[in-house]
Formats: C-alpha cells, structure tokens, sequence
C-alpha cells in the first residue's frame, strides 16, 4: 500500500510519516502543492492525503487539479486541516474527496487507521 | 270774546294741522332714511358676509396650503364652497400637467353631457390661448362629480366664466363656473373669485418660493451625507436621490434616476420596491444587513415618510437610505483572519507535540534511537516555540488594555544590542549572512527595559535573517542629540509598499510572502509597543527585492 502525504509542516509530516511506515505502509512525502502533483503522477499512489491549508497552492486548488488528471483522479484523497469547519468539510465533499480529517480530534495513529479503511473498503468493492 | 275764541280755535287747529303734517313729514323723512338705512345695512352685512367667507376659505387654504403644495387640492377646497357664494350648474378646473389635461368638473345640478362638453371645449379653449399651445381633447383626463347628468336636460352652457390659475407668474391652468342661463356672471359680481383665486396663488407661490429655499437647505444637507438617500412617493416616483446612491448604482451621470436604475441595480440582491410597498404599507422601519452592491457591503434602512396635516398622520412615501459598512466588515473579517490564524498557530504544535508523544508512549521499542531523540527534540522545541507564543499574545493583550509596562535603568545600548547578536551569529552564518555593526560610540547611558529592548532588537534581527538570503544584514546605532537612532538593513524580500501601513498592526493583512515564512506578525505590534513605552517612535523603510530597514528611536534623557 502506497499512501502520498502532502503537507507542509514538516513536524507533523514526519510524524505521519513514522507512523505510516510502522504500519507498513510505503510512504511518499510531498511538502508542498508542486511536489504533490508531480510526486501523484509519478509514484502511482493508492491514496492522497492532503492537507487543505498548504502555503504555496491552497490545498483546495491541488485538489481540484488532481481531479481533473485522467491519471490521477481515479485515487482517493483524503483532506485534512487544522481548520476543522463545516464549511471546509463541504467544500472539500464538493470537490471529490473521500473524507475529511480535522487534525486537532484525530490522533496520526487514527488517521492511519482510517487511511486503512478506506484503502480495504475500496478493494471490496 | 267769541271772535278770539273763533280765531284761537282756528290757530290752534292749524297748529294741530302743521304738527300733523310736520309729523307726517317727518315721519316719512325718516322712514325713507331707514329704508336707505336698511338697505344700507343689508348690504354692509352681505359683505361682511362675504368677508367672512373670503376669510374662512383664505384661513383654511392658508392651512391647507401650509402643508400642501398640491394645487388641485387647493382648487378643490375653493371649488367646494363656492356655491354657498355664487350661483352656477357646474364648477370646473382644468390643469396643464407633462403628459396630460386634467379636467375636474363638480355639478350642483343635473346638466346633460353636452353642457359637460361645452365647458371642456371652452375651457381647452382660453387655456390653449394662455398658454399659446394648442390642446387636444385627447390629451384630456375627465373627473365627474356632483349631481347625475340627466340627459333629457337639453341646456347648454350659456354663461361661463373663466378665471387663469397663475403660480408663480406662470399660468398652470383655468377656473371656471358655468351655468345654463343667460347672462349670469358679470365681471364686477366675480371680483371675490378673483381675489381668492390671486390670494391663493399668491400663498401658494410664497410658499413655493419657502420651500425651495428649504428644500435647497435640505438639499445640499442630503447630497453631501455619506449614505446614500433615496426618497420615493406613494407612486415610486424619485422626489430624492443624493450622489452617494447615484454612486452605488453607478449613475452620478445620468440625467434623471428613476426607481428602475434602482431596481435593475440591486435585482437579486435588494427588492427596493416591495420593501418600500411593505414598509409603508406596515407602517415600520425595515432592516437589511450586509448587502453587497458593487464591490460595497451595505446596510439598508427603509422608512415609510409620514408628516402630520391638521394632526392628521398622512403618508407621503417611503425613504431608503445605504449605510456603507465595507469598513466594518473588513475589520471583522480581519478580525476573524486573526482569530482564525491564532487558532491554526497553536493548534499545529500542540498537535504535533500530542501526536510526538503518543508515538514514544506506544511504539517506544520499534523507533530507532535517532527517531526518538529527533521527538524528543521536538517535543522540546515545539514548547518552547508555543510558550513564546503564549506569551506575546500575553503581551498584546497587555498592551491592547493599556497594562504593559516597562522597568527602565540606566543602560548601555550598544551592550545590549552586541549580547543579541550574539545569540544570532550562528544562525546568521548558516545562511551565510554576514551581520555588521556600525556602532555610534558616544552614545549616553539611556534609561531602557534592558529586556525588552533585547525583544525588540532579537525580533528584528530574526526577521532580517529570515526574510534574507543572501547578502547581510547592517546594525547602526547613532546619537541625534534628542534620541538615538537604531536601524537594522537587510538585503533581503523587502515589504510592498501596500503592506507598510499595516506591518505594526494585529489585524494585518496577511499575503502569501509573509504567510510563506509563517509567524503571527505578532513580534512587530509587540516591538512598537515596546519602543513607544519607552517614548520612542519605529517605522521601516523598504523596497520589494532590494531590502528593508527597519529604524526605531529611543529619547535621550536630560
């Protein structure tokens, strides 16, 4: 399983990071919207998470480009945010992500949890 | 003795027969002169009669017209108690208006359509004459009132009188009085419909004059408010619209404003018409917030107009005024931008060092003792990093209430400046950035916070090296006599001119350069703070891709 994190933080990508690959995931790290892109067309990800409040392109904009790749639009993203709003929680539904994590009540251990879910929902399907 | 009294008796009885016929004499004499006297009298009392009425219908126009500057009203109230003063079938008016000829005929008695049409054509008649323009019966808008028309009555109009209705010097339109008999009105008979009429239209033309003038004051006091103001009467018709709603609706050029420039305008966002219907018809005063027309944000007042005539309460229309709130909402979404990055700033730490230490607490054994002591290192950098941001949002909010203080002593500027320097060589060299020091060395000893200078000097010199990568940075301190001056020159990204004004300020505006390099820009509102306790004064000087400098002054003591 190969998850791509897209965030700029570099602490908090590190620590998802460690926890990823604890739990056996191949992690790709991009740390900004550029390196999203290219690191999404490039490594063939099986999933995307994606923290909405990126410095450089607003996560929003990222996510609505990856959507419109024929390449890569096929694989889940998952957003994340600090912002935890309803509004941005819809905003990013709208826009075609599969879920929205709020990265103040999700502890990483929980958001690899999750990732893993989606990851068995989808090949069940 | 019989010969006098024969003589006596005859005297005597020409006597008698004289005072009979003085009495007599007399008699008629004064009963002639009472006659005279009578008519007189009656006459007198006619006219006082009339005087009275001339006083009455001029005392109730004079309040009538007080409020009114309407001139068919004022014709109806002389039209409607004419008759009590001269005899006629039907009293009419006719009045000029832009797109139309009202006519307005009241009947005492039944008249046939034909005595109707006979007084319509003259009266079009002498009017296209006063005017010098022709008339058409077309053009005519016919009000009926009074007794029916009976149609077996074949009389027509055989007396008729006109009377010009002039306002101001300028003729508006025709009285008249008609009536099927002959030779009824004799000018000298119409000379008190006359004076009323000239009265009236002189009441009405002073007050005209009365309320220009007013209406001028009123005028200029509208057109130079900043809301924008927009009066309508019961019909929609525009009575008031200053430049401020010109403006918002983009029409200061356009000749007349109508309702319609106003709603096309606002459709979608403002139903002006039906709030001005609802307030009126409501009687209240309704409120619209935040709305957005042209790149403003509005908050709209509708009012209905109400003036009070012989304490009656009469609706005259409804007002609409546009209270521009674009400031204050660009205050609270500044306020809110704030708020919003404070959270994200204290969330992100916290949610690191929380998810660093569920980490060591679980997986302890699996981490490689680089990974945890690259946690513990976080764990200790990042309390650190949010403690400091406690403690300047401590220190704004210190200053915001006015409770910031500062514990001055003599101190040595320069010492203090090399001592924060110091903490920042090997940042600086790791960026391969040369600090320099231009140090004025006949500085006195001011009396400073030596703390908090030090946090004004370590917040600039961080920024420097931050926003720079190449080149260096020039610290200069110089004696001006009344203060010393202390400038901090980068080389670095430089601020655009547009972001200078709010730079020292909480709510500012924060651009992706500054968000690039993140921080809460709370260092610069707490470094102003500091140097203006201190009586000193900071700004910056900068230009974009060239540098920055930034200057602050400390007051020398006498």
């Amino acid at each position: 399983m190969k998850v791509l994190i897209v965030e700029d933080n570099d602490d908090y990508i590190n620590l998802l990071n460690t926890e990823f690959e604890l739990a056996g995931f191949e992690v790709v790290l991009a740390h900004d919207g550029l390196e999203g892109i290219e690191q999404a067309k490039n490594t063939n990800p099986d999933i995307i998470l994606l923290d909405i409040i990126l410095s450089k392109t607003l996560g929003f904009s990222l996510l609505r480009q990856l959507k419109k790749d024929d390449q890569i639009k096929s694989v889940p993203v998952v957003a994340m945010s600090n912002y935890s709003s309803r509004e941005n929680e819809e905003k990013v539904n709208s826009l075609g992500a599969v879920k929205f994590i709020d990265k103040g009540s999700y502890k990483p251990s929980q958001i690899v949890e999750e990732i893993r879910q989606i990851l068995e929902r989808g090949k069940s399907m | 003795m019989t010969i006098f009294a024969g003589v006596l008796l005859v005297i005597l009885i020409l006597v008698v027969i004289a005072a009979f016929y003085e009495r007599e004499r007399m008699h008629r004499l004064y009963s002639l002169h009472e006659e005279k006297l009578t008519a007189e009298v009656r006459q007198r009392e006619q006219e006082f009669n009339r005087r009275m009425y001339e006083l009455a219908i001029l005392k109730e126009l004079g309040e009538r017209i007080g409020y009114s500057l309407n001139i068919e009203k004022i014709i109806d109230i002389i039209t409607g108690s004419l008759s009590q003063f001269i005899e006629y079938c039907g009293v009419a008016y006719m009045l000029i208006e832009p797109e139309k000829v009202v006519y307005k005929i009241h009947l005492e008695k039944s008249v046939s359509r034909k005595f109707i049409d006979n007084v319509r054509d003259t009266m079009l008649e002498s009017l296209s004459a006063l005017l010098d323009k022709k008339l058409i019966k077309n053009q005519v808008e016919e009000t009926l009132s009074g007794a029916i028309l009976v149609e077996e009555l074949e009389d027509p109009a055989r007396s008729i009188f006109h009377i010009p209705l002039v306002i101001g010097e300028k003729a508006v339109g025709v009285l008249t009085v008609a009536d099927t008999r002959n030779g009824l009105y004799k000018e000298a008979e119409m000379t008190i419909l006359y004076k009323i009429i000239r009265q009236a239209s002189q009441a009405v033309t002073r007050l005209g004059d009365v309320v220009k003038t007013e209406q001028r004051k009123l005028n200029a006091m509208v057109s130079s408010m900043a809301e924008g103001v927009v009066m309508t009467d019961n019909d929609y018709r525009i009575v008031v619209v200053n430049s401020a709603a010109r403006r918002m609706i983009n029409a200061l050029e356009v000749g007349e404003v109508s309702i319609f420039n106003f709603i096309d305008n606002l459709s979608g966002r403002f139903d002006i018409r039906g709030k001005l219907e609802e307030s009126v018809k409501l009687n209240k005063i309704l409120t619209a917030d935040e709305v957005f027309i042209g790149d403003h944000f509005y908050q709209i007042i509708v009012s209905p107009v109400k003036t009070k005539v012989l304490g009656k309460e009469e609706i005259l229309g409804g007002v609409v005024i546009f209270h521009d709130i674009t400031h204050e909402k660009e205050l609270e979404r500044m306020r809110e931008d704030f708020t919003s990055m404070i959270v994200h700033e204290l969330r992100t730490p916290l949610t690191n060092i929380r998810g660093t230490s569920e980490l060591l607490k679980k997986r302890m054994q699996e981490l490689s003792s680089e990974k945890v002591s690259a946690s513990l290192d976080l764990l200790e950098r990042t309390s650190y990093h949010l403690l400091t941001l406690i403690n300047d949002l401590l220190d704004v909010a210190k200053l915001e209430s006015g409770k910031f203080t500062v514990y001055k002593k003599m101190e040595n500027l320069n010492d203090i400046i090399k001592d924060v320097i110091s903490v920042f060589t090997n940042q600086a060299q790791d960026k391969n950035l040369h600090i320099r020091v231009l140090f004025d060395d006949k500085l006195p000893l001011l009396e400073i916070d030596k703390m908090r200078i030090s946090q004004v000097m370590q917040n600039l010199i961080s920024n420097a090296i931050k926003y720079t990568t190449q080149g260096e940075i020039v610290i200069t301190t110089k004696n001006q006599t009344q203060d010393v001056l202390v400038s901090i020159r980068d080389t670095g990204l430089g601020i655009s001119e547009k972001d200078i004004p709010t730079l020292f300020s909480k709510f500012r505006q924060i651009t992706t350069s500054a968000h690039e390099a993140s921080g809460t820009g709370l260092g610069l509102v707490i470094a102003r703070g500091i140097v203006e306790s201190h009586g000193g004064k900071i700004w910056v000087e900068s230009e974009v891709n060239a540098g920055s400098t930034f200057n602050f002054t400390l007051p020398i003591e006498n």
